[in-house]
């Protein structure tokens, strides 16, 4: 393996890498406020401040409603339910549907046309 | 989804929060249109990509206002109340509305947006008139003070016309949720005007809002699998980068040079999104 192909190894490592935990990430992101709210929920509780502890308590339960109303919409929604493959990763049918991709776009072209040259030239 | 694709995910969702960090706002208003018209990205799922950005952005620039004693934190816990009520009603619209008016509805907030930069907004130092406490207001605690370093001293302020703020916040938190932005161009003015609060604190409590108005929003789109993780985890990813970068480059820009540019670029976003509410897809095959 030359040096060129083992750093193209090694920075495919890192992205997956970095996908990964960016995954994760995303999912962590949503629920940060949600534990801020429970924060200022329980600070204002203990300083015996019932009105602001109630408003947060609404608040909390507003956003847990969202994540509810979500749930129910996935559970009644009709799609097939196995996943299928884009570009060697397995993504749910919905997000497919979801994700309308031009062929032609330089950004969303297959791996093997991803050289602008070669795209072009084929587009011609 | 190719690394390539991921990779252009960060440096957008990089870019765009912190040139949005650079005027205090979320980079949502610049992610959506850049995924829906370059990256050829569903509308619906750049708005659901984007609400995880605007949370990303918002939780990490609003440290430095809370130390900054510039948050009303129980002005925002109240107002979250209507912002949040309005982010799950957006959830409920959200897919109902056609796609064309979204992208209608998003050029009109970006001409908004744009009018704001352009209307300087100058609060001078102890100008604030202070009123009557009122019932509500007075219930719940909310007047607050702030402090002025031009002055040296802290300045008292009291929160007018709540009921009036609720409403707006309210139809702040439902555009949120369609369009996936953190609504600061809607909720810094209804503070200003409505209740009449100092333009720091405006600033200061609108971000301090934005993550648990979009959270309310964000957490539907991701149990009803409208976030999808592979565009969703690049931008959040780099939204946490932006939105410090632009804290610091902010410092170094000149005020007035960086108004100009954001309102030259949002006025050509919102030209783009108008053409393709219409249907017109000008940059087709360029990308």
């Amino acid at each position: 393996m030359n040096r060129a192909t083992q750093g193209s190894a090694k920075l495919e490592w890192l992205l997956a890498t970095t996908l990964h935990y960016g995954t994760s990430l995303a999912s962590a992101v949503i629920r940060l406020p949600v534990v801020r709210v429970i924060v200022m929920l329980i600070v204002y509780f203990r300083q015996r401040d019932y009105r602001l502890a109630a408003i947060a308590l609404l608040v909390l339960t507003i956003i847990l409603l969202g994540f509810t109303v979500g749930l129910a919409g996935s559970r009644h929604r009709n799609t097939p339910t196995s996943p299928m493959q884009v570009r060697g990763e397995t993504v749910p049918p919905h997000t497919m549907r979801a994700i309308s991709l031009e062929s032609n776009s330089f950004l969303t072209s297959p791996r093997h046309t991803l050289d602008r040259q070669e795209a072009f030239s084929q587009q011609n | 989804m190719h690394n390539e694709f991921a990779l252009w995910l960060f440096a957008v969702s990089l870019g765009a929060s912190a040139l949005g960090g650079m005027l205090g706002m979320a980079g949502g208003i610049f992610i959506v249109p850049i995924l829906a018209v370059f990256g050829h990205v569903d509308i619906h799922v750049a708005i659901a990509a984007s609400t995880v950005s605007v949370i990303a952005s918002s939780c990490s620039s609003a440290a430095p206002f809370l130390r900054g004693r510039l948050t009303n934190i129980r002005l925002a816990i109240t107002l979250e109340t209507a912002t949040t009520l309005g982010a799950l009603s957006g959830v409920f619209l959200f897919g109902v509305i056609p796609v064309s008016y979204l992208f209608f509805l998003f050029a009109a907030i970006l001409l908004v947006s744009a009018q704001q930069m352009m209307s300087r907004r100058n609060d001078l130092p102890g100008a604030s008139t202070v009123a009557d406490t009122e019932r509500w207001t007075a219930a719940l605690r909310l007047d607050s003070t702030y402090p002025e370093g031009a002055l040296g001293r802290d300045i008292a302020y009291r929160v007018q016309r709540l009921p009036t703020g609720m409403m707006l916040m309210f139809g702040a938190g439902l555009i949120s949720a369609l369009l996936g932005i953190g609504s600061g161009v809607l909720k810094i003015p209804a503070m200003d005007t409505a209740l009449r609060l100092p333009i720091k604190v405006s600033s200061a409590t609108s971000n301090f809002m934005i993550s648990v108005t979009a959270a309310a929003s964000a957490g539907a789109y991701f149990m009803h699998g409208d976030i999808v993780t592979s565009v969703a985890g690049p931008i959040a990813l780099g939204s946490v980068v932006g939105a410090v970068l632009g804290a610091r480059i902010l410092i170094r820009a000149s005020n007035a040079s960086v108004r100009l540019l954001f309102v030259v670029v949002l006025i050509l976003f919102a030209a783009q999104m108008l053409l393709q509410a219409f249907g017109i897809h000008l940059l087709k095959g360029w990308l």
